[in-house]
């Protein structure tokens, strides 16, 4: 069933080398319905409860780095970008949380040079 | 069974069935919205001044710090994409702690909040929104050292986004 396949979870890195100190691009990508808790039948006896990822973390090396509080009022399969200083190599996580409390994943690998490369 | 399916068949006994699984869940820490409070489905434009408002509180909100990128008519309400970018020189004691998106005619107004460290290197994130109604898009960033920064920007859509 649909319903049981593993949702696609995406960061990308752009660039995923880069100088140390510089300033790269964290782009993420969640598959997810993104239920607004807005919607209805026609006659206004049921009304679809929210279901959403409410929160996205972004640890860079294990430090939090980043952190976005999503509302009702965000994008079905939310893409979301944002900044990050680089200083040295390691592992950029994304962990994307729902309303239910579970969490999803995504890592992707930065190389991070210094000045000789 | 699917969540559609099985809502459905709780409701069928004829009770609105207000209380959803976002009820259950946590609350968020939220000192100017309740996104549980209760299911709504009818945008209240004095709530959402009332939020912003609160969210700037008794401060001067500073002009020219925060940048919104947001297009004048968007073809798609359900993803109205969005960039927001403060100016600040993201030390310790200047960055922007939380940034927050409010669209002034949503049901749920306040659409997100974004929290920065220094560690970002730049204050700037990008994103796509719902938007209910054609409403200003309003950007208030709580910066690290106090103060308040805001912007906002019409965006006028074709159709409702929420519904």
């Amino acid at each position: 069933m649909a319903d049981n396949r593993k949702p696609r979870r995406r960061v990308k890195l752009d660039p995923d080398t880069a100088l140390k100190g510089s300033v790269i691009t964290v782009k993420t990508l969640a598959e997810h319905e993104m239920k607004s808790g807005v919607r209805y039948v026609e006659d206004k006896t049921l009304i679809y409860p929210r279901f959403i990822l409410n929160k996205l973390i972004c640890r860079y090396n294990g430090a939090e780095v980043f952190v976005a509080d999503w509302g009702s009022g965000t994008s079905a399969n939310p893409y979301l970008a944002f900044k990050l200083r680089v200083d040295q190599s390691g592992a950029v996580e994304i962990e994307w949380i729902d309303d239910d409390g579970i969490s999803t994943h995504a890592v992707a690998e930065l190389t991070v040079l210094d000045d000789t490369g | 069974m699917s969540r559609r399916r099985l809502l459905a068949a709780v409701s069928a006994s004829g009770a609105a069935l207000l209380i959803g699984r976002a009820a259950l869940a946590d609350d968020v820490s939220a000192p100017t919205q309740d996104f549980h409070a209760k299911q709504r489905d009818i945008a209240d434009r004095a709530e959402a001044e009332r939020i912003v408002a609160e969210l700037i509180g008794d401060r001067i909100p500073r002009a020219g710090v925060v940048h919104l990128t947001a297009p004048d008519l968007a073809e798609n309400a359900t993803a109205v994409p969005f960039t927001i970018r403060v100016d600040c020189a993201m030390t310790a004691d200047d960055h922007p702690v939380s940034v927050h998106l409010v669209a002034l005619e949503n049901p749920y107004p306040e659409l997100s909040r974004f929290h920065f460290t220094p560690a970002n290197g730049e204050a700037e994130v990008s994103g796509r929104c719902r938007m209910a109604a054609s409403a200003p898009l309003v950007v208030v960033a709580k910066m690290s050292d106090g103060s308040v920064a805001t912007t906002e920007a019409f965006v006028e859509v074709t159709g409702s986004g929420c519904g």
